[in-house]
Formats: structure tokens, C-alpha cells, sequence
């Protein structure tokens, strides 16, 4: 009777497995990555015997991003990373920062500073086989610099455009109002797109199948999944040496790891510093460098309205000099990351000065400074905020709390959602009771080559930032800006960097190093390390023997 | 999160019989006094939490992060559970955090529970248009994705305490409403409540005299089996990023914020974790020995 | 008993409207999407053409205006963020969730079905016990962290399965391995204790008495009667999984709904927060209609209190 009834309970699992693999084996359609049976972990892929090198292109670079956002690779909507891929953009940004041509072999500016000519490289085919010529890039300019762009670089362009015209099919111009000789920062974020292929297609059928002229191709995108690029063996600077990449969107840091030590992925991006070291120094993985470090610094909005003690100047240098920026890199970051950093600007930066170091870590100058300013008696009834998201910004702020509170200084941690947070950072608010005004916000992000447009919004008296209100550094920013003489402009933009250090609106606290992990079934990086890892994903060679 | 839990224990209400084999019996006995003890020492340790912790759980030090528990190699005494990736003492948090996870749990229950009762009795007792418009009102609350709505009022008021139990409390009572309203149903035919009504009793003094009492236990059985599963709900709104923010540590923060370093640094969530799961054991048996104490249709045979 | 199901549907119909007017205000009052896509370079000028290219420039009133009439066309709405139609992605995410979904589902209520009834037929035994265990154990830890463990056991130590992602069988064991996990305690309880009321009911003790076998009662008899209670639940917990396998869609990296409903409320993107909602909430609705009605049918003072 008992071994009776036991029978369908055993059944009943039987059933449920049968199930398992009935709806498994019919949800086989997408592109991921198969279990691979053989051994292509990162550690030991070099024990596997591989076949002889076939001509061309091969195999397939597997990327865990963190969040693919915006996923489209059409550039008016936002800043698009597959689109570094795929499209060739006007110039770019070399290892040293410098302008190079890319589509535009050369280009110069009239004496009258309104006329800009680009000399178009011959011999650039899109994925279609047609001609890339100044049409394409005037379709493609038109098109950027219009309101309907929503591309932070577009407004720039549309801001001052006079007209734009075809001289020949390679020479292209584009007339502004006024002079405006860093326009090339935009430039260098323009990629061309083809002109007959979209008008023939229409937008929607672009978005969806998009060509451009770039090393890669696209291949298939599946929303909030992947998205697989071939190689271009046609194209006119590099050819890449691997045939795919297939970028896969995984928002879990676990997971990343996870599929880069089973080799399911080659490259992790989104890794914090802990895990780096130690996937780098216990397993054998690789780290390489790209893009420019990540400056982590804090802005003081409204300064000059609050009754805050962010108000004194004196105060906000005592902030500066009771960090141990030293101790954060050895320790919190581990040896990865450098004491210093302004906003968006680093070393190597337009403009930098070899000379600039950060605020020595100096408690007891600080403590002095802050009884020079009156404290710590009065501040206590005024508290200063420290805002920050949800993420690794809570641990920063709790790093600088325990400094602040060493010499003294109470400030007060919260952490608000990340659009309140935005509409505090983001939108220009100097009453003296808004919320944003007499506190603390930081930011981490990239650093830039070229730094003029985000300076701006800082240190000028109309960035979105609310810290400007200083009409030497307007001055200063005017004269730098619209500087003709690139040597004298740059010279002119290091006089003004230095000047609005010295108001304590933005403090830089670290440059955090670029790092992705990298399994060793790839090889040196080789170009365009200095910009995305799109950028760079053609220069990746393969592993030497 | 809740409500699954609720709606489906209500039926669990059995006769048994009569003789139990003995070692059932102290088996019995063992899963009241252990769950017992846990949550005594649960309230103790978040009553007296600035007595018991060694150190400041907020405080960082730099140089002692990632330290493993003192009985492991590396580790110190100084830390005995070792210590986060700001250095912060795990064992202090963990102290600390007791009186988080318990705040909100109390919390939540208190406004899910005394809400809920009050709409089912209501609802149950009156029946008519009241109990239709109540009953619609508790509809809704549950068709409402019960994690959209955390999400949502998190980003509208800002990650917070209060933030928390609302967003908990705001479709938490909707169970209790359906409970209670489906126990008073029962009861509302009965004899007793019948002839309350033929005294001429108010329907007030019915709803709160007669036929509260008699749900009482039903409720106590829920409540505390709720105490644990609420933990367990703020760690889940924690994963998502909308849990009782730092620097004050909740239970659930912290198994959380070891997730990324769960194979490096496992004790940073191994401990809060094996806490809350005790708690959260604790709580269902305690509920399951106390049903079958409390429950009348238990004590009628 | 038709006039019962007309107001039913009526009254799902108003709570839809009430669940409507909600949502609106409340992903409104979550603030202004446009505060997540500005960038260091962005100027004023460029925010406000980015709130007119996105039709956040009109008033409230008038973008309700938008959203209803939207609705009645069948039409949610653009995605803020990926700029396409917001039940272009519903119809993407929604496969990969049901994909997911069912097989867990049927999995987790079969396991139920035969634990359960095996810890009611032999109530107070080992087995009893043990049925038990697993279902506070399965109660007892953070989800998330049950996921990750399994994720370093089976992919990362043993390399027995992959990590993340979709193709083949293998891809499947993980993420529904760890539903089922977080399913079966709730349904396995449901199931016994509905099985345990079936079997001291009269009809059962005279089965008993007229010398059924054991088997043949509590898998005839006992097992279809004690289903009702469990099944119309499951309905429900069906509907729940809709948005409820966030942390199993996060962690292995699958591209449902849940995932996207965070991903949406983050962005504060309305359009999709919105038709999520709304799609949860009519499914949720749906469900409880067709329960009360099944329930009417099956128990007449219900029908005749009703009607």
C-alpha cells in the first residue's frame, strides 16, 4: 500500500523534468555564447591545441557589459558606443590627446575664424560597398546639428551654425556665426553616416539595420540582451583580427565575473577595484587600460549666496587639506588610482600643466584654516550635505565624512535617488535656499581630452553646475576660448584652469585607473586605447604564441 | 511579497489527533522554546545594542578592511565576525542591524495588521456596500505589483526608513484584510454574536466586543510569522537598491552589499544572512506551534 | 449568475481605472526623467529641447490627455529611454519571462503537488517533517543570495552549467532550478493543508470505512477536491511571477519583465512603467474575476449572497 502510493509522487517528477527539457530546447533562439565542453577558460586557454590560422578574420571577442542604456547606434538620440564601432567619425582624439583626422584627412579655419574646410579621405567604402564622399557628411551634419538631435554635442553645432556646404565630393564646409575655434571638440563626437543608404531605407529601417564605414559591422541586436558586429575586412585604417564581437548586457557584478572565469566572456567591464586585484593577481587575468582615468571630485554649488560654512573659502580649502588622497589610492583603491585629478582633466589633458599637484593631505593647516574661519564653534547649527546615489558614491562619501569629521567638520551623508540627485547637480538654482546651495556633490566620471565645453558648466556664472559666479574666470574662459592661435589658446586655457583652481568651486580628490579584465584569449591592444573600448576593439589583436 | 503567504495558511485549520508518538511530542516542545529563544535574544540584542557592540558600526578604517573572522587565518580578536570593505566591524553592524530589521518589521506589522483588521472586520461584519467598496479597495491593492510600488514610492520620497515601511505597509494590509474579513464571516452567524445583537448591542461594540476577540489569535499566528518574512522582504529591497539606506546598517543592507564578494569575503553576508534565516525560522515555527495552541477549533476537540 | 460576472467585470474594469490614475501621478511625482540623460556638456538650452522632444514640456493634464487616448488606441506610449514603442518591449521581455515562468511554474506546483500530499497523507511522520523543513528552509534566506550560491556551485566550482544567458537546455537548470526554489515552499504548504482539511471530511472516513485503498482515496478522491484551494491561488501566484522573478532575471542575466520594471522605474521611464502596470494589474484582475466566478459555481450560498 505505502510503495503504491509512492509511485506518483516519482511520476509527478518525472513530469516536471520532462517539462523542463520540453520548454528548454524550445527557447533556443537566441545568440549566446554555448557552454564550450573544451577548456576556453581564461586561465589555461593556452593548453588547447588550436587549429591553423585561417585567412581573414576569426574567432569572436565576448564583452559582459553592465547596461547597455540607450541601445541604439544612431548618434542623435545620445552618445552611442556601438555607433564607435561601426561609424567613422570626422576626427578623434590621438594617444596624446591631439586632434586627428579621420574622415577628414585635414581640415583648417578661415583667417576670418568663421569657415570651417574639411578635405574628405578618398577611398572610404561603407559596409554597402558605396563611397563615403562630402555628401555623406554633410547629410550627416545636417542631420546632427538640428534640434531634433538630442546628442549632447549637437547643440553646439546648432548653436552656431550659419549654413553648411559641398564644394566638391571631398571637400566639405561648415559657416558659423561666430568664431568658435574649439568646435572641434564636436567634430571629433560627429560620425558619418551614409546618406544614399538612409534616404533609401528611411529612418526606422536605418535603426534597424544600420551601415557604416567603420572596422566593424552590424550584425544583430537583440534588446536588453546582446548585440554582434563583424569584422570589415575592407576598411581603409584597420582591419580588425577577430571576425565577431558579440556585446552582452550583464548587470550583475557577480555574473560578469562569473562568465569571465568560465569563459563565457573575454572581457568584464564594470568591475570594482577588490575584485580587479584579486582576479588579476590570484587568477591570471589581465587588466588593460582604456580611456582616461576617472576623476572622482566634489563641487561646492552657490558659494557666494549661502550662509553655509561652504560659503568661506577657508572652509572648502580645510575640506581639500583634511584628505588623505594618498591613503584612498593605497588603500580604498588599492594602488589604482593617482592623488589629484581637476575637473575633467587629467594629465595628459589639453592644457594640463606638469606642475599641478592636488592639496597635500595636511590636518592640521586644516584645522587651523577652519579656526581662522570661525569654526568649528558656528557651524553646528548649519549642517552641510553631502549628496550622493545609491552605489560605490556611499562608500566615497563615508571615506571623506570619516576625514572631515577628523578635523572636526561635521557633514552629514544622504543618499537620495539618482533624478532628485540630477536635478540638483544638473539644473542652475542659486537661491540662497535652494537645496543644492552650501553643500556637497561629487562626481566620478571619465576624464576628456579636450575639457572646455564641461568647463563651462562649472566654472562659468551660467554652467548647469550652480558653483560659477566669478567674472575673471568668465573673462578668462571668453579669452581661451575664442583664442584662434592654438598654441596661445591652449596657453590661455591653462591660465584660466589654474585661476578657477584657486576658487575652491570643484575639489579633485583622485584619477581612479581606466581598467577592463581581459582573459588571455586576447592579445595586445593596440590602437585607440585612449578613447571607449569600441574604439579600441578593432586594434585588439590575437594571444602570441 | 506578503500576501502569498497569508491567504494560504488560512485554511490550514485541521483537527488532529488525539495521541502523538512521544518523540513527537518533544519535538513539539523543541520548536517552541528554540524559535522562542532566538527572538527573546533577537528583542535583547536590539534593545541593548549600544551596551552589547564592540565597536561604532559606521566607523571606517581604512587600513583593517576585509579582515576575516578571528577564527580564521588573518584574522583578529579585535574582530570576531572581521570586518567590511571600509574596515567597519561586522559583528557591531550586525548588533546595530537587529534593531534596523526589527524596527521595520515591528513597524510594518503594527500598520498592516491594525489596518487590515479593521477593514475586514468592518467589511465582514457590515457586509453591503461597505464591505463591496472595501473589498474593491482591497482588490486593487493586490493587483498592484506589489515591487513596483516599493520601487515607486522609494524614488518619489528618497531611499528611507519610513520609506521602507510604507512601501511594505502601503499593500501589506491587503491580506490581513482578506483574512480577517473571511474569520468574521464565520463568525457573524454565529449564536453568540446573534444574541449580542438581540441584547441590543451597537454594531461597534459587536465588531469590538464580541467578534475581535475571536479573531485574535488568527491574527497572532500571522503576525508572528510575518516578522521574519518582512526582514527578508527590506533584503530583497535592498538587492534592488531601495532598503533602509547606510550608513545605519540593515540585515538585509548587508548581506547585500557582500553580494559582489560573496566568494572573496563571504562573511560580510554570510552572517547577516544566517541571522536572518534563524529569525525567519523562528518565526514560522513559533506561528505553526502557536496556531495549534491558540486555534479554537483545536481546543473544541 | 450572469449579472454576478457582468458586475465583476465591471468592478475589475473601475479598479483598472482607479490603478490607472495611480500609476500616472505617482511615476509623475517620481520626478523628471530628463535629470538622468543630461550630461556634463549640457546646457539649459539642450535640456529644454530634450523635454519638447519628449513630450515632457506639456502639463500634467494634458499628458494624461495623451496617455488615455493613447490607451483607448491600444498604445502606451514611446519608451523615454530606448525611444520605441513601449509595447515593442513588453512583447520582447514578455516571452522571455513566460519562457522562464511556465516551466518553474508547472515544476514547482507538481513537486508541491506530490510533496504535499505525501506530508498530509503522512501527517506527523519523518516525512511530514521533512516536508516542512524544506519549506521554511526555502523561506529562511535572501533570495538573491540563494541565487548567487547556486551560480558559484554549479557554473563557477563544478563548471556543470553556464552562468548566464539563453540557448540551450543548460542555460534553463539555474534560473528555473532557483524559482522553483523560491515557488515550491508557499504552493507544498497550500497543498498539504488543503489536503489535510479533504481528508477528515466525512465523505473521505466513509470511503475509508467502505475499505477504499489508501492510494485510490487520496489520489481519486481526496487529491481533486483538495485541489481547488491551491489552484485558484496558483492562479494568482502565476500572475505574481510576472514582475516577481526580478532577482532571478538579474542575477542570470535574463531579459524579462521584471528587469525591465526596474530598469523603467529607475529611468523614470513613464510610457513603460505605465504599460507594465497596466498589463500586471489586468492579469492580476483577471485572474481574481475568473476565481470568484469558479468559486460561485462551485459554492451556491456565495451565488445566492451575490445575486
Amino acid at each position: 500500500m505505502r510503495k503504491k502510493f509512492v509511485i506518483p509522487v516519482v511520476l509527478l517528477f518525472v513530469a516536471a523534468f520532462a517539462l523542463l527539457t520540453a520548454c528548454g530546447s524550445k527557447g533556443s533562439n537566441t545568440d549566446q555564447p554555448p557552454v564550450s565542453e573544451n577548456n576556453n577558460t581564461g586561465n589555461n586557454a593556452a593548453d588547447v591545441e588550436e587549429p591553423p590560422e585561417p585567412e581573414g578574420p576569426s574567432g569572436t571577442i565576448y564583452i559582459a557589459s553592465t547596461d547597455f542604456s540607450y541601445e541604439s547606434t544612431d548618434p542623435i538620440f545620445y552618445e552611442s558606443l556601438w555607433g564607435f564601432a561601426m561609424y567613422d567619425p570626422l576626427l578623434t582624439f590621438d594617444e596624446n590627446g591631439d586632434f586627428m583626422g579621420m574622415v577628414a584627412e585635414s581640415w583648417e579655419l578661415s583667417d576670418d575664424g568663421n569657415t570651417w574646410t574639411f578635405k574628405i579621405r578618398k577611398g572610404i567604402k561603407f559596409h554597402n560597398g558605396d563611397p563615403l564622399t562630402a555628401h555623406d557628411v554633410k547629410f550627416t551634419v545636417d542631420r546632427f546639428a538640428t534640434e531634433e538631435s538630442t546628442n549632447p554635442w549637437s547643440q553646439y553645432l546648432w548653436n552656431n551654425l550659419n549654413y553648411t556646404e559641398v564644394v566638391d565630393d571631398y571637400t566639405f564646409r561648415y559657416h558659423t556665426n561666430t568664431p568658435e575655434p574649439t568646435l572641434l571638440v564636436p567634430f571629433a563626437w560627429t560620425r558619418i553616416l551614409p546618406k544614399k543608404y538612409f534616404e533609401e531605407v528611411g529612418q526606422e529601417e536605418f535603426r534597424r539595420n544600420p551601415i557604416g564605414s567603420g572596422p566593424w559591422k552590424f550584425v544583430e541586436h537583440v534588446p536588453e540582451t546582446s548585440f554582434k558586429l563583424e569584422a570589415n575586412t575592407e576598411h581603409w585604417y584597420q582591419v580588425p583580427e577577430f571576425q565577431y564581437v558579440v556585446d552582452l548586457q550583464v548587470p550583475e557584478e557577480m555574473t560578469r565575473i562569473s562568465m569571465l572565469r568560465t569563459g563565457e566572456v573575454d572581457i568584464a567591464l564594470g568591475i570594482s577595484t577588490d575584485r580587479l586585484v584579486e582576479l588579476r593577481d590570484k587568477e591570471g587575468f589581465r587588466t588593460v587600460e582604456i580611456g582616461d582615468p576617472v576623476i572622482w571630485s566634489i563641487s561646492f554649488p552657490g558659494t557666494w549666496v549661502t550662509d553655509k560654512p561652504t560659503g568661506d573659502i577657508r572652509v572648502r580649502q580645510a575640506m581639500s587639506l583634511a584628505i588623505n588622497r594618498q591613503e584612498i589610492c593605497d588603500t580604498f583603491y588599492q594602488g589604482l588610482a593617482k592623488p589629484g585629478g581637476r575637473w575633467y582633466m587629467h594629465p595628459g589633458s589639453y592644457g594640463w600643466d606638469p606642475s599641478w599637484q592636488p592639496d597635500p593631505y595636511d590636518p592640521e593647516r586644516a584645522r587651523q584654516l577652519l579656526a581662522e574661519a570661525g569654526y568649528p564653534d558656528a557651524f553646528a547649527d548649519k549642517t552641510i550635505i553631502y549628496y550622493t546615489t545609491e552605489g560605490p558614491g556611499v562608500d566615497q562619501a563615508l571615506l571623506l565624512q570619516g576625514y572631515w569629521a577628523d578635523i572636526g567638520l561635521d557633514v552629514k551623508v544622504e543618499i537620495i535617488d539618482s533624478v532628485q540627485w540630477g536635478g540638483m547637480f544638473f539644473v542652475r538654482n542659486t537661491e540662497p535656499d535652494a537645496p543644492n546651495v552650501g553643500n556637497i556633490f561629487s562626481w566620478s566620471f571619465s576624464s576628456t581630452p579636450n575639457s572646455v565645453y564641461h568647463s563651462a558648466n562649472m566654472y562659468t556664472s551660467t554652467g548647469v553646475h550652480s558653483t560659477g559666479n566669478d567674472p575673471v574666470a568668465d573673462e578668462l574662459y571668453f579669452k581661451a576660448t575664442t583664442e584662434r592661435d592654438f598654441d596661445k589658446a591652449r596657453q590661455y586655457w591653462t591660465e584660466f584652469r589654474e585661476y578657477v583652481e584657486t576658487l575652491y568651486y570643484n575639489v579633485g580628490i583622485v584619477m581612479i585607473d581606466p581598467l577592463i579584465l581581459v582573459s588571455d584569449k586576447l592579445g595586445e591592444f593596440t590602437t585607440f586605447k585612449n578613447l571607449y573600448l569600441y574604439d579600441a576593439l578593432a586594434g585588439i589583436k590575437k594571444p602570441k604564441k | 511579497m506578503m500576501r502569498v503567504q497569508i491567504t494560504k495558511r488560512t485554511a490550514n485549520v485541521r483537527p488532529r489527533k488525539k495521541s502523538r508518538p512521544r518523540h513527537i511530542h518533544v519535538l513539539k516542545n523543541l520548536t517552541f522554546y528554540l524559535p522562542l529563544l532566538v527572538l527573546t535574544l533577537l528583542v535583547f540584542t536590539a534593545v541593548f545594542a549600544d551596551v552589547l557592540a564592540p565597536h561604532d558600526p559606521v566607523a571606517v578604517s581604512m587600513q583593517e578592511r576585509l579582515l576575516p573572522p578571528a577564527f580564521m587565518e588573518g584574522g583578529t580578536k579585535k574582530y570576531l565576525l572581521g570586518t567590511d570593505q571600509l574596515g567597519r566591524d561586522i559583528l557591531s553592524r550586525m548588533i546595530y542591524g537587529s534593531r534596523i530589521s526589527l524596527s521595520v518589521s515591528l513597524a510594518v506589522i503594527a500598520i498592516t495588521a491594525s489596518v487590515g483588521t479593521v477593514m475586514g472586520i468592518v467589511a465582514g461584519y457590515l457586509g453591503g456596500a461597505t464591505e463591496a467598496l472595501l473589498m474593491r479597495i482591497t482588490d486593487i491593492s493586490m493587483a498592484f505589483p506589489p515591487m513596483l510600488l516599493a520601487l515607486l514610492l522609494a524614488v518619489v520620497f528618497g531611499p528611507g526608513f519610513w520609506t521602507v515601511v510604507l512601501a511594505l505597509s502601503i499593500l501589506g494590509w491587503a491580506p490581513y484584510a482578506r483574512l480577517i474579513r473571511g474569520e468574521t464571516l464565520k463568525l457573524r452567524y454565529t449564536d453568540f454574536v446573534a444574541q449580542a445583537r438581540i441584547n441590543g448591542a451597537s454594531s461597534l461594540r459587536i465588531m469590538v466586543k464580541h467578534i475581535f476577540p475571536n479573531i485574535v489569535n488568527s491574527l497572532i499566528v500571522v503576525i508572528t510569522m510575518a516578522v521574519g518574512m518582512l526582514i527578508l522582504a527590506e533584503a530583497a529591497l535592498s538587492f534592488l537598491g531601495v532598503g533602509v539606506p547606510p550608513p545605519a546598517p540593515s540585515w538585509g543592507y548587508m548581506v547585500n552589499e557582500g553580494r559582489s564578494v560573496i566568494d572573496r569575503a563571504w562573511w560580510i553576508s554570510a552572517f547577516p544572512g544566517i541571522v536572518i534565516g534563524l529569525v525567519v525560522l523562528s518565526g514560522n515555527f513559533l506561528g505553526d506551534w502557536l496556531r495549534d495552541k491558540l486555534d479554537p477549533r483545536l481546543r473544541q476537540l | 449568475m450572469s449579472r454576478y460576472i457582468v458586475i465583476r467585470i465591471l468592478q475589475a474594469f473601475l479598479a483598472l481605472i482607479g490603478i490607472t490614475v495611480l500609476v500616472f501621478i505617482l511615476v509623475r511625482a517620481s520626478g523628471d526623467p530628463t535629470h538622468l540623460i543630461i550630461t556634463p556638456t549640457s546646457t539649459p538650452e539642450e535640456i529644454a529641447n530634450l523635454k519638447k522632444q519628449l513630450g515632457l514640456d506639456k502639463s500634467y493634464p494634458e499628458q494624461f490627455v495623451v496617455f488615455v487616448s493613447g490607451l483607448v488606441r491600444g498604445e502606451f506610449g514611446d519608451s523615454i529611454i530606448k525611444r520605441k514603442p513601449a509595447a515593442e518591449m513588453i512583447k520582447e521581455a514578455l516571452p522571455n519571462t513566460i519562457k522562464l515562468g511556465l516551466p518553474a511554474f508547472f515544476i514547482a506546483m507538481a513537486l508541491a503537488l506530490g510533496l504535499g500530499v505525501l506530508a498530509a497523507a503522512r501527517r506527523d511522520s519523518i516525512y511530514d517533517a521533512g516536508v516542512k523543513l524544506i519549506a521554511v528552509l526555502g523561506q529562511a534566506l535572501p533570495g538573491f543570495w540563494v541565487a548567487i550560491m547556486a551560480m558559484l556551485l554549479f557554473s563557477v566550482r563544478l563548471r556543470l552549467l553556464p552562468v548566464a544567458g539563453a540557448g540551450t537546455l543548460k542555460h534553463y537548470v539555474l534560473p528555473v532550478g532557483t524559482m522553483v526554489f523560491f515557488l515550491l515552499p508557499g504552493m507544498m504548504r497550500l497543498v498539504r493543508s488543503s489536503m489535510l482539511d479533504v481528508l477528515d471530511a466525512e465523505y473521505i472516513r466513509l470511503a475509508r470505512i467502505k475499505g477504499l485503498s489508501e492510494a485510490k482515496i487520496i489520489w481519486k478522491h481526496a487529491l481533486r477536491n483538495a485541489l481547488i484551494g491551491p489552484l485558484t491561488t496558483a492562479g494568482m501566484i502565476f500572475a505574481s511571477l510576472i514582475t516577481g522573478a526580478v532577482i532571478t532575471e538579474i542575477i542570470f542575466n535574463w531579459p524579462g519583465m521584471g528587469r525591465l520594471l526596474v530598469e523603467a522605474v529607475t529611468a523614470r521611464d513613464f510610457p513603460v512603467v505605465q504599460a507594465i502596470t497596466m498589463l500586471v494589474a489586468a492579469m492580476d484582475l483577471g485572474m481574481n474575476i475568473v476565481v470568484d466566478i469558479a468559486y460561485a459555481f462551485v459554492d451556491p450560498q456565495i451565488r445566492h449572497q451575490k445575486s
